[in-house]
């Protein structure tokens, strides 16, 4: 188990980098959150978050993907449900990439 | 004490396998990464430690690039804290869901919040039925699988687990994306929303394009969040 005291004190200044910022957020929406501008922003900003990180793989990857992200949605809305939509969406990209897009 | 900041044993469970798969999906980019450590010097124990405690992928890989004799202490701090802005983001967008969570609490919260872990449990309390114990499990299973990776890259270094083919064969290489798609499908509220998300998808392609790396996510969540907000604050009565 072996570790050096330089290495130690980068991977603990790291941690409180991580931690800084995923807190962050959290602790300044205790002061920021009673406007109401705010609250507008963080009603929208997920779902915008969500679409922006899907996005990006989706257009570069292509094909397969594509497929798996059309059976994550409608597995999603019909069966109902996060599991349904998870596994299709796997299962369609295996079988998309097996027909070979 | 309300359902959402309740946590029973049985709901770390529930959160915790729920995740699982979500979880695996970073064995690929886990492995690579204790593959690089190993290469830049990092011991075995060091690699599972940083990995244990940063919880953020991309962070510790733009953190090896940098990293070098003398350790610089205050790049490693900016450039981790950067490359997680996104999760600054999130974890105001969870705030509200959590408003009288107890202090010694909060840095657990802010461990598990990351990606996919943030992304299902986000969906859940907005509808009202969150629980705090679904998402500080599903943290704990994604921190000991991430952990659990980076150590088996490290070891293998380099070896057959390092191969991404396999993983690319079953689709486990989308699981991650599946997860954004399938949470932001849960949380999609028709008309209101199409305006908002089409700006967030262009700016994240323009940013992508222009800045690369993973600025994207921010950048785009901001702007989609800032047009919604515009929109919603010129219309409602003051």
């Amino acid at each position: 188990m072996s570790a050096s005291p330089e290495n130690l004190v980068a991977i603990f200044v790291m941690a409180l980098a991580a931690m800084a910022a995923k807190g962050g957020g959290f602790v300044a929406m205790r002061w920021l959150g009673r406007h109401r501008f705010v609250s507008a922003l963080l009603d929208h900003a997920p779902g915008a978050v969500l679409v922006s990180a899907a996005v990006v793989p989706l257009v570069q990857a292509g094909g397969a993907y594509w497929a798996g992200a059309v059976a994550a949605a409608v597995l999603t809305r019909t069966a109902g449900g996060f599991t349904p939509g998870l596994f299709g969406a796997v299962g369609a990209v295996a079988l998309a990439r097996w027909a070979g897009l | 004490m309300s359902l959402s900041a309740r946590v029973t044993w049985r709901s770390f469970q529930a959160g915790a396998w729920r995740m699982v798969l979500p979880g695996l999906a970073s064995l690929p980019f886990g492995i690579g990464f204790g593959v690089a450590a190993a290469q830049k010097g990092l011991s075995a124990f060091e690699t599972t430690l940083m990995s244990f405690t940063v919880m953020a992928g991309t962070s510790q890989m733009v953190a090896l690039d940098i990293w070098a004799q003398p350790l610089p202490l205050v790049a490693l701090f900016v450039s981790v804290f950067v490359a997680n802005l996104r999760y600054f983001v999130m974890g105001a967008a969870l705030q509200p869901h959590l408003p009288h969570l107890p202090w010694w609490q909060q840095p657990l919260v802010w461990y598990v919040t990351v990606d996919q872990n943030w992304a299902i449990n986000i969906a859940e309390y907005r509808r009202g039925h969150g629980d705090l114990g679904k998402f500080l499990g599903g943290g704990c299973i994604m921190a000991c699988i991430w952990s659990g990776s980076t150590l088996l890259g490290h070891l293998a270094a380099g070896g057959v687990l390092s191969d991404p083919t396999a993983a690319r064969r079953l689709g486990l290489d989308f699981v991650g994306i599946a997860v954004f798609v399938v949470v932001a499908t849960i949380l999609f509220r028709g008309k209101r929303d199409l305006a908002p998300w089409g700006v967030a998808v262009a700016v994240a392609l323009a940013a992508k394009w222009a800045i690369g790396g993973n600025w994207y996510i921010v950048i785009g969540g901001l702007a989609g969040g800032l047009y919604g907000a515009l929109r919603d604050y010129k219309k409602t009565p003051r």
